[in-house]
């Protein structure tokens, strides 16, 4: 094994990191966002507004990503809708998130207590209010594991972006293997790096549990939690 | 949006998709039974005392969920070979695929034995029970139902992995749907085959898995459903059981 042709390519393997996060960073903004209001049309009593979803839901948690990333590639072309390699994969990979999504989200949603609700409305507050201060914040804690492995999972889908052309990490790999015919040394370089933003992830689900968790997050201050008035205001903003 | 679906065409090349369906079947099930076979083993590997063990346990986790199934597929297609282990395509996504569930499965197997409650163990040891025996006929029965629904959800995500196959040429049914999109430039048509053939399949999982979660909501009021708590509290532990890919 020789891992100096791997130092000498460094700039092509950086570049097509680059483009791996970037992609990630769409894909994990835009799929949490999506799915908010789907996983509330999916929890309403409206059925014409929930089994929509649903039928959505199950289609994109059925079919395989590679599938999406085709048929979005190769498919939507022939009936007139162009789109260059990047946006064309990216919308094949909101697409696959955003089912796990919806679900996680409606489970979160689920999992507040129905006292909260009740407590909220006999306060008078607002609709809106209720639901950004009281139910989200609730939510959100019960979903954010789920939604950050999905996001792990997202993550390692982006590889297969390289299928259809799309030079991020791996597709930047799979280039340099043909030129250089060097598999072992370039796959375990990209394993690496793979590795890395894996654990980047891991890091950043655990500042983000930590912020969510009021109890936590609060941890370290001298003084209780309760009576420190910003971390009230936090807590229910 | 004027595109005339060509039926003739789908009618046409549906037959032969027959063969591709039974290779994909062939992947998901071969890659199931060995990872399933090898995650049972090492989830009672982890419950010995060995710290080298447990090390490598918990490496070969942590690396295969956390590497994309196409970089361990590619590895097992291109550079086994050069390190000396020839592998057929049909191999080399199979055992990329099975190492890669074997490292979930394992997790999962993990937390339902440490939701069997370790009066179990205490009690068939002092019966004086075999250690194969008291695995056989004491633990993993109760390790199994707690198991099955998650079990489940992660083998439909494994049969969406089998798709990346096609990727190191095995001619399963997008392989098989890539290769007729190159010959006939019907990418619509083909794309929709493999949807349905996918969707068929996953929702057979999925309703299977919906089946046994009623199955099981139904004992719920039986003690031994607290075993089904217990789990649930480890299960949320776990990360990425289920989920895209």
């Amino acid at each position: 094994m020789n891992f100096h042709i791997v130092l000498a390519n460094w700039p092509v393997l950086a570049r097509g990191t680059l483009t791996t996060i970037e992609l990630m960073a769409v894909v994990g903004t835009l799929s949490p966002l999506l799915a908010l209001p789907l996983a509330v049309a999916r929890n309403s009593q409206r059925k014409w507004l929930a089994y929509p979803v649903a039928t959505f839901s199950w289609f994109t948690r059925a079919v395989p990503t590679l599938v999406l990333l085709f048929f979005a590639y190769y498919g939507l072309p022939v009936v007139g809708i162009y789109l260059n390699p990047v946006p064309s994969a990216l919308t094949a990979l909101v697409f696959s998130a955003v089912g796990y999504n919806i679900e996680f989200l409606r489970a979160g949603l689920k999992a507040v207590p129905k006292g909260q609700r009740e407590a909220a409305r006999a306060l008078g507050m607002p609709q809106s209010v209720m639901f950004r201060r009281i139910i989200l914040p609730q939510a959100l804690r019960v979903a954010t594991p789920a939604l950050f492995s999905n996001l792990t999972l997202n993550l390692k889908g982006t590889a297969l972006a390289s299928l259809v052309s799309v030079s991020e990490l791996t597709g930047d790999t799979q280039g340099l293997l043909s030129e250089t015919y060097r598999p072992v040394e370039f796959l375990i370089a990209a394993a690496v790096i793979y590795l890395c933003l894996n654990s980047i992830l891991i890091a950043i689900q655990h500042r983000v549990q930590r912020y969510l968790d009021p109890a936590a997050r609060n941890a370290r201050s001298s003084k209780p939690a309760i009576i420190n008035p910003k971390a009230c205001k936090a807590a229910t903003r | 949006m004027h595109y005339a679906f060509d039926w003739t065409f789908v009618l046409h090349v549906l037959p032969r998709f027959a063969r591709a369906l039974v290779v994909t079947l062939q992947v998901f099930v071969s890659a199931l039974l060995i990872s399933t076979s090898g995650a049972i083993m090492m989830a009672l590997w982890s419950r010995r005392e060995s710290r080298l063990l447990r090390a490598f346990l918990t490496t070969f986790s942590w690396l295969f969920r956390g590497l994309p199934e196409l970089i361990v597929l590619l590895f097992a297609y291109l550079a086994l070979p050069q390190m000396g282990v020839p592998l057929s395509p049909f191999w080399a996504a199979t055992l990329g695929l099975a190492a890669i569930g074997m490292a979930y499965e394992y997790e999962i197997f993990r937390a339902a034995l440490n939701a069997v409650p370790n009066g179990q163990f205490e009690a068939a040891r002092a019966l004086g029970i075999a250690p194969f025996t008291m695995s056989r006929r004491i633990i993993l029965p109760q390790v199994l139902r707690i198991v099955l629904a998650p079990y489940i959800t992660f083998a439909c995500s494994s049969l969406k992995r089998t798709a990346v196959a096609s990727a190191v040429a095995v001619p399963e049914v997008m392989g098989l749907a890539e290769r007729f999109n190159e010959a006939f430039q019907k990418p619509f048509e083909l794309m929709l085959i493999a949807m349905v053939f996918y969707g068929g399949l996953s929702s057979l999982l999925m309703l299977t898995e919906l089946l046994v979660e009623r199955h099981f909501a139904k004992t719920q009021a039986h003690p031994d459903a607290t075993l089904g708590k217990r789990m649930n509290e480890s299960d949320a532990a776990l990360t990425g059981i289920g989920g895209s890919a």
